[in-house]
């Protein structure tokens, strides 16, 4: 085969998932953005150029929507990682019912999540909710509290929800780093009279930094598309103050039919995915992938 | 044996042929509707539509039904492609916004010439709906009327009043709710919900008190008005005597708290009577009208459904015989799940088939209509935002407002701009 053949031959092989990449991913990509350029709606469209972008920026929205989802992001990612942290070393230790607490564990990360929002929409109920039940009966509160309908703590309320339904995901995932430190790591370290938390901080997190990079950054990039929880928990209310990217841009396009405006705001989500998606490219090519 | 398959041939040929030719003149109108679940009402639809085709041989009817969570998209949707029904109904607050765009066509003329669709025949808040920038889009075809107040008499008893004398004003609302809120009972239950129903109790309570959400002209903003800040101020208040997270609540939740006994009093429509003697049959309950401020008038909000002929209707004509049929006295009563628009239709039916008959029929008379805007649903997100950051205490009344008019000015002055 001469030279030239070979690189039509290898084109052709990769020329199927090219067709099906540009039907699927960038095919899509570029209507969105051209869209994004117009007021397109079901009745009416206008080109706006870069008008758009500029009247997308001073809406307020847009601000709320960022700010929202920063903190969802942070604080769900956050939470998951210590708690699956905390999680995945009490369940590396030996102890009986050991295995039927990791059967256990997993449970709110394989449930439905259109039914965990369901469920945590029964315990937040005012009138009806565990939560303030329990909160009343220990004297904590002394009237009921509206947690989904009250803007300040709507989006906590949520946030919880979400740290609870994703932790699992993460203790599996640190569950596996830890089996896989190297014993005699621990054994030398007990030799040079390292103490439990030495032994943690100098030995287990070093070992387990690649698998806790990348579960954070999936957790990341999930969270911050993650859409069922938030909208039937909420739907974004009260005052839209618990919209995110996903849940807003959804409304906007399928509830109101503005495909022009909700196109822009799934750029700037776009972007914004983007930086994390670069920031997983270079760390898998970077030493020779995670490790 | 070859003479059998030529006339075979011949007699399928000649088939074909009638058939074809019968084809042609018979002309089929496609027709979508609201999916109703009442067994009675379908079958008065049947028959209807039965002697419909009796009357005009050369018409079919087909009907297609969709449940109202889906109805609007499937029609935008379809409407927008090109490829709409000749007739449907939609909601008249939807009415404008097709108006606008131009799926549906004007009715003007047909009116001029019609022996049964004459204004005067239906209620004027539901015909004017219909109106946009002068001419009419649509034939009203039901009605309803946010809000009358439902109440249940054992609250009265309990709280030693006197359950014939259901509170007219205001403050009388309040003052009676006070008085029987109590552990697990309320006075009443506010709610928000998500699409567009909380406006009909903000506008009406609005209206009462002689004020507008738009203008005349539907080109500019009154909510920042006094009429509009008392009448929100009054709402307000109602959370006194109201469960807590009415933010989070839609109307049938709060709906249900009624029908299970825990509020003396609750604002919604006439066509929630039949839900509520299924639900609580023991209970003893009865309507009175949607309260008033002390100088002020009874004045709902007006919903309901208005029938449209599509601009790509092949057969208009054919197509405004169907309404002129569905929207008669005779037809409207039986075909109607809700009032019936056309007013000698809607007396007879509420008295058939409501409690407390005049006084539905005083409060439909006096309804108004949402402001008349193709972005309607845009306008009314504003107004539900600020009912909710007004309930939440995020803003004060007159902040949300002034926020609120402030939005939808731009609303406003944004889609005139563009559209000329």
């Amino acid at each position: 085969m001469t030279k030239e053949r070979e690189w039509i031959a290898g084109y052709l092989f990769i020329l199927p998932s090219i067709v099906l990449l540009a039907i699927l991913v960038f095919y899509p990509l570029i209507i969105t953005f051209l869209y994004s350029l117009s007021d397109m709606s079901l009745t009416s469209t206008r080109y706006l150029g870069w008008m758009a972008y500029q009247r997308l920026f001073q809406n307020k929205m847009l601000s709320l929507i960022f700010k929202n989802s920063v903190i969802w992001t942070v604080f769900v990612a956050l939470f998951q990682l210590l708690l699956g942290l905390g999680s995945a070393l009490v369940l590396n230790k030996a102890f009986i019912g050991r295995s039927l607490l990791r059967g256990i564990v997993i449970l709110p990360w394989v449930m439905p999540g259109v039914v965990t929002a369901m469920v945590w929409r029964l315990i937040y109920d005012p009138q009806l909710g565990l939560l303030n039940h329990y909160l009343k009966a220990l004297g904590i509160i002394d009237h009921y509290l509206t947690w989904l309908s009250t803007p300040s703590t709507a989006l906590y309320a949520v946030i919880f929800s979400a740290i609870w339904k994703g932790f699992p995901f993460s203790t599996l995932m640190y569950l596996a780093g830890l089996q896989g430190v190297p014993p005699e790591l621990y054994e030398a370290s007990e030799i040079d009279g390292a103490g439990d938390w030495n032994r943690f901080l100098h030995v287990t997190l070093p070992s387990m930094r690649p698998i806790i990079t990348t579960t954070l950054l999936f957790t990341f990039i999930w969270t911050f598309n993650y859409f069922e929880l938030i909208y039937v928990m909420t739907g974004g209310g009260p005052s839209e103050k618990t919209h995110i990217f996903p849940t807003y841009i959804y409304d906007l396009a399928f509830k109101r039919f503005r495909f022009g405006n909700a196109s822009g705001f799934a750029v700037v989500d776009f972007l914004f995915l983007l930086i994390f998606s670069l920031i997983y490219v270079r760390l898998s090519t970077k030493r020779g992938g995670l490790e | 044996m070859k003479n059998g398959l030529l006339f075979t041939i011949i007699l399928v040929v000649a088939t074909l042929t009638i058939s074809l030719v019968a084809g042609a003149e018979k002309v089929t109108l496609n027709v979508w509707l609201m999916k109703q679940a009442d067994v009675n009402l379908l079958k008065a639809q049947d028959e209807a539509l039965a002697k419909f085709k009796e009357l005009y041989p050369d018409i079919d009817v087909k009907f297609t039904v969709f449940p109202y969570s889906e109805y609007r998209d499937k029609l935008l949707i379809a409407a927008a492609a090109g490829a709409p029904p000749d007739i449907s109904v939609v909601d008249q607050i939807w009415n404008p916004e097709f108006s606008a765009a131009g799926f549906v066509i004007p009715l003007d003329d047909y009116v001029a010439q019609s022996k049964s669709v004459k204004k005067e025949n239906y209620f004027s808040g539901a015909w004017d709906s219909a109106l946009y920038q002068g001419k009419l889009y649509g034939v009203p075809f039901d009605v309803g009327v946010w809000a009358l107040n439902y109440y249940n008499k054992a609250f009265f008893k309990d709280a030693g009043l006197d359950p014939e004398k259901p509170p007219v004003t205001w403050d009388e609302f309040y003052e009676v709710g006070k008085k029987m809120t109590g552990p697990e009972k309320w006075g009443t239950a506010l709610w928000v919900g998500k699409g567009d129903a909380v406006q009909c109790i903000t506008d009406a309570l609005t209206f009462s008190n002689g004020g507008s959400v738009l203008n005349q002209d539907f080109t500019k903003c009154l909510l920042d008005q006094p009429a509009a800040i008392d009448s929100m101020k009054f709402f307000k208040k109602l959370q006194e005597i109201n469960p807590a997270g009415e933010v989070s609540r839609t109307e049938e939740d709060s709906f249900q708290l009624f029908t299970a006994g825990k509020l003396g009093m609750f604002w919604y429509g006439e066509w929630g009577q039949d839900t509520v003697t299924a639900r609580a049959p023991q209970m003893e309950w009865a309507i009175g009208n949607f309260p008033k401020p002390a100088n002020g008038k009874s004045v709902g909000t007006f919903g309901g459904w208005n029938m449209v002929i599509y601009k790509n209707a092949p057969h208009k004509d054919a197509a405004w015989k169907f309404i002129e049929y569905w929207t008669s006295k005779e037809i409207n009563e039986k075909v109607s799940s809700l009032t019936p628009a056309n007013v000698e239709a809607a007396k007879s039916f509420l008295n058939n088939k409501r409690k407390f008959p005049d006084v539905v029929f005083q409060q439909l008379t006096q309804a108004l209509y949402r402001p008349i805007f193709p972005r309607y649903p845009d306008l009314a997100e504003i107004q539900r935002n600020a009912t909710t950051a007004i309930l939440t205490g995020e803003k004060d009344i007159e902040a949300a407002l002034k926020d609120a008019t402030a939005e939808i000015n731009t609303l406003l002055n944004d889609y005139y701009s563009s559209n000329k």
